[in-house]
């Protein structure tokens, strides 16, 4: 895509800029979770589970950092100011691309843990 | 941008002068200012995507269902769980039937939030296909519900959170 302005309408843009607002709180209160959770385990437990929550909250900072990228690009489409609108939306889709493939890669390695130790619980 | 929209302005006129010149044909064969009766080719007026864009909104739109095929199976999966749930614990009690109706709520939004985060992919597919802004503003209307909804249960998450660890 050239760098240029996309002709969406005002409710196009208002919708963007809505979906982006979106975005932004739902990187926000997991990225706020992830680090509250991970806080807690630091000051009540130590050893394995400390850092099992660390690797979960590491990823969740990685995945939803991206989310916050895609959110704040598509804000970009939606201004006026803005003239790179191509630009943008390319960042925008291709950040939340990397997050919805995240998403899909860790629920598959995590069904295949559970499945792991589904048949290590099951089998002596 | 007003390349695009002039571009797009300038056929519209040109087809209502072709339709036009059906009546007043005999007129606008003599009058030498008459615009042109041929329409401009369609690819000249809106949006065109590069290979690269239509690469990567199409490998958007696959992980996107990929991800909404898990949610089918957590749904599959959370039906079966309430069918068990009402087996087991029966309609006897107030306190069953809040947590069986909660359950199902719980499924009712996860379905809304597939269906609407399947609806986005397609949006942003054919918008990108097609080269037409309104069908991906289609796509971005549907993945703001979904965002919506993921952000409403993040709100949701993080009180409860708060709530078991500081309550």
């Amino acid at each position: 895509m050239s760098s240029a302005r996309i002709p969406f309408t005002a409710e196009d843009k208002r919708t963007i800029a809505s979906a982006a607002t979106w975005g932004l709180i739902v990187s926000a209160t997991s990225l706020a979770t992830g680090i509250l959770t991970l806080l807690v385990e630091l000051t009540s437990r130590t050893g394995e589970s400390v850092v099992g929550q660390m690797v979960q909250t590491g990823l969740t900072v990685v995945i939803n950092i991206w989310l916050l990228q895609a959110s704040l690009a598509l804000r970009n489409v939606a201004s006026d100011t803005n003239t790179n609108d191509q630009g943008n939306l390319l960042i925008g889709f291709r950040k939340l691309r990397a997050y919805f493939m995240a998403q899909v890669i860790l629920l598959l390695i995590a069904i295949g843990f559970g499945v792991l130790g589904f048949l290590l619980v099951k089998i002596p | 941008m007003s390349l695009v929209v002039d571009t797009a302005q300038r056929s519209r006129s040109t087809q209502l002068s072709v339709r036009g010149a059906g009546i007043l044909g005999p007129l606008m064969e003599q009058n030498p200012f008459a615009p042109p009766t041929s329409a401009p080719p369609a690819a000249e007026a809106g949006l065109v995507f590069s290979a690269e864009g239509v690469e990567v909104v199409s490998s958007l739109a696959k992980w996107m269902r990929g991800l909404s095929v898990f949610f089918y199976i957590l749904i599959g999966l959370g039906g079966l769980g309430s069918c068990g749930l009402a087996a087991t614990i029966g309609f006897d009690s107030g306190m069953s039937v809040v947590v069986l109706v909660g359950f199902l709520v719980g499924l009712a939004v996860l379905i809304a939030a597939t269906i609407y985060l399947r609806e986005a992919a397609s949006g942003f597919e054919r918008g990108v296909y097609s080269d037409d802004e309104m069908t991906l503003g289609a796509g971005f209307r549907s993945l703001r519900i979904y965002l919506i909804i993921t952000g409403v249960l993040g709100i949701l998450s993080m009180v409860a959170t708060l709530y078991k660890h500081l309550g």
